[in-house]
């Protein structure tokens, strides 16, 4: 069963990227390390910022941009 | 000189009259792939670290010496794309694709990777291929990567990408002969050919995914075990250090042991300089006559300059600490667990580092600055970062503290304590003040890569540490000595003549006939001397503007003389009160601050003026290198300016008022 929520809110360590709301350099930055729409993502920690692993490496994520990140996890 | 050369003179200002200019090499890649220690392993020692023309984005530029030939080597930022959307990607893309004003294209790219993360690292190669120009790609910790079990297939990725691919080790040195080579190859034009299929151009509306998705597939067939090392130790150690709490508490031992080394470590080197700068005085003082040129080169140039050039050695220090814990990977972490306090005041996590750093020196701090993104961002820490309580302030509060409290070090180290405190209180609200108003806007939030926990080199903080000692020593060097030579002008001339001086001394011994040694003549002369100067004047003529402060008219000249540079008030003082050379070993500055009497008989340095004097130079800007660099990083005389002026109404202020509050306390 698939869940849609945010980044900030997935209950599930292992969940895809379903969209980005970003724009401008945030938008920019997510993407060049690897957070895009339909990449696969694992939350490393949570809290403020949150911590996820993607494309290879671990990206800290202030969860102002976390809540605008929308994943599906299950 | 033909023409020829002349082009080649303006194209490339390093290459020697009549040769033609070398080729030149940019190295590009993420940060935290061993770039710079690439870069440090190629070049001599002697690396230029500059911006490029009109921005203040940072290059180096080092020379490579092979057998037959000499290649120009260019060191880019960090950068994790080239889609030109931050300063740095614009600068390193239009410097790549020739399109930066004044320069020639690089002759070719080199793009160092992480062999133990392919993944990651190989985005920017494919964005580096799709500029179609001559590239060598290094996989650079080859040795990480095969004690990890990877097994890198290199003539795999050398296929797919359609360039040279050799795996290099920064540390061990080893592949880097290969490296040279195929670097020299870059002499013969088109003999790296670009065969690749650029990874962006099949899919316009998702490059990324595109590319992201290419440089893993890429990784992936490349490798055994899918191009990434086992992040094991570096998730173990993040749950700690990234911890709310205990992350928190490691960040602040970790920061308070570089303060003690900061502060304890530099004391011996800092005596070493100065007894070394006032043995070149005194040599100098009995190698030249006596006179204006002696006093020059003395009191002026080695006098002032020293003064500046006694930091070296915190500066070094911290620097070193700072590139240690940058190279394991540390300070990434530490960013993480200040980042939402920060926040509040509307400053980004990577500001707390350069902030910290300010306690030695606020131009180091400035020019480490470059971390943070945003513009906006850098403007407000730039822009408070002169409150902190930088090692030039020191020598003003001791004097401060041994006028309050001669006797109880408790309450001196409390009054220390608060000084800190104030500066550092004063930053935030100004921080939460810029952001209300001039400023507005959040923080940027939060996107930061955490690169894997890796065993500091010592050889690039070393390197490091020099470069930045250098550019400390040329900004704050080259103004301070011009400032210095102004100041000891001003201070100097007009001169008093003896018949001036016999006059003056004349109608003054009618109302002091207690003067009586040649000791205290000449030091009446001294203080006759400074009156009579162009400072002097102008110290007379402001005194009634800090008057309200509890100045008096020789505190006020020291205000003005310590524009430049704030630890010159104690100088200055010392000179104005009486402490002329002759007798600096008989009592001690704050004593003879401490006993100096108004013409009415009341104390000049009462609590209450000490206290003002204090907040005064706690909150005032005063140095005038740290000017320097703050037009320097924000690209406008502006900027350095506003920090002047609002810097100078805060202190007026904060001394106005802490004036009439101990004043009403006391009564």
């Amino acid at each position: 069963m698939s869940v849609t929520t945010t980044l900030s809110e997935s209950a599930s360590d292992r969940c895809q990227i379903v969209s980005v709301n970003l724009q401008g350099v945030s938008a920019h930055r997510l993407k060049a390390l690897g957070i895009f729409e339909g990449q696969e993502v694992r939350l490393a920690k949570r809290g403020n910022p949150l911590i996820v692993k993607a494309a290879g490496g671990k990206i800290a994520i202030a969860v102002d941009i976390a809540n605008q990140i929308v994943v599906v996890s299950g | 000189m033909n023409e020829n050369s002349r082009a080649a003179t303006i194209l490339s200002p390093e290459s020697i009259e009549g040769e033609p200019p070398p080729l030149t090499i940019a190295i590009v890649g993420n940060p935290n792939v061993g770039k710079t220690s690439v870069f440090n392993r190629l070049t001599s020692l002697f690396a230029k670290t500059a911006n490029f023309s009109g921005t203040t984005v940072e290059r180096r530029t080092g020379v490579l010496e092979l057998t037959d030939c000499t290649l120009q080597l260019v060191d880019l930022p960090g950068l994790y794309s080239l889609d030109a959307q931050s300063p740095d990607e614009q600068v390193a893309k239009s410097f790549l694709d020739g399109s930066f004003d004044g320069s020639r294209p690089p002759d070719g790219i080199l793009v160092v990777v992480d062999a133990t993360n392919l993944q990651r690292s190989l985005f920017v190669v494919g964005q580096v291929l799709e500029l179609r120009r001559p590239t060598v790609v290094a996989l650079n910790m080859i040795e990480l990567a095969e004690q990890q079990g990877l097994q890198i297939d290199c003539s795999k990725i050398e296929s797919k990408l359609g360039c040279k691919v050799v795996p290099i080790s920064a540390r061990t040195g080893e592949g880097f002969d290969q490296l040279r080579a195929m670097l020299k190859d870059f002499i013969t034009p088109n003999s790296l050919e670009i065969l690749a299929e650029a990874p962006g151009e099949s899919c316009t509306s998702c490059p990324y995914a595109h590319g992201h998705r290419w440089a893993a597939n890429l990784a992936r067939e490349a490798t055994r075990r899918g191009g990434v090392a086992s992040q094991q130790f570096t998730d173990r150690a993040d749950a700690v250090l990234t911890h709310p709490l205990v992350g928190l508490l490691v960040f602040a031992s970790v920061m308070l042991t570089v303060f003690a080394l900061v502060f304890w470590l530099a004391t011996f080197p800092m005596e070493l300089l100065d007894s070394v700068f006032g043995g070149i005085a005194s040599t100098l003082a009995t190698w030249l006559p006596q006179g204006d040129f002696q006093s020059l080169l003395t009191d002026g140039v080695i006098g002032g300059v020293g003064a500046v050039l006694i930091f070296l050695p915190q500066i070094c220090i911290l620097f070193f600490a700072l590139a240690i814990l940058e190279d394991s990977g540390y300070l990434s972490r530490a960013v993480v667990v200040v980042d939402r306090w920060m926040g509040k005041v509307g400053l980004p996590g990577q500001a707390f580092v350069p902030l910290l750093a300010a306690h030695a020196c606020a131009i180091p701090a400035i020019m480490a600055t470059k971390v943070i993104e945003s513009r906006r961002d850098r403007l407000a820490a730039i822009l408070v970062i002169p409150l902190m309580t930088c090692s030039a302030r020191l020598p003003v509060y001791t004097i401060i503290a041994a006028m309050l409290f001669p006797t109880n070090a408790i309450y001196a180290a409390l009054l220390f304590a608060g000084a800190y405190a104030l500066g550092m209180i004063t930053a935030f609200a100004v921080a939460w003040l810029l952001r209300l108003t001039i400023l507005p806007g959040d923080a940027s939030p939060l996107i930061l890569d955490l690169p894997a926990y890796r065993t500091p080199s010592l050889r690039n903080s070393l390197r490091h540490t020099l470069d930045r000692g250098w550019m400390f020593v040329r900004d704050a060097g080259t103004v301070i000595l011009l400032i210095s030579v102004g100041i000891w002008f001003l201070s100097t001339y007009p001169k008093l003549s003896d018949s001036q001086f016999q006059t003056k001394l004349e109608s003054l011994q009618v109302e002091q006939p207690q003067l009586a040694t040649d000791e205290e003549t000449e030091n009446l002369r001294l203080r006759l001397a400074q009156e009579h100067s162009l400072i002097g004047r102008g110290g007379k003529l402001i005194e009634p503007v800090f008057r309200p402060l509890g100045f008096d008219w020789k505190t006020s000249v020291g205000v003005l003389t310590s524009f430049a540079a704030r630890e010159v008030v104690v100088s200055t003082l010392s000179v104005l009160y009486g402490m002329g050379e002759q007798d600096a070993d008989s009592t001690l500055l704050h004593d003879r601050l401490s006993s100096a009497n108004r013409e009415d008989g009341t104390r000049v340095f009462d609590p209450a003026t000490c206290v003002s004097l204090l907040v005064f130079f706690v909150l005032a800007m005063q140095c005038l290198p740290t000017q320097a660099v703050t037009r320097r990083e924000t690209g406008s005389w502006q900027w350095a300016f506003f920090q002047f002026a609002y810097m100078t109404v805060l202190a007026y202020g904060g001394a106005y008022a802490a004036h009439h509050v101990v004043l009403a306390l006391s009564i």
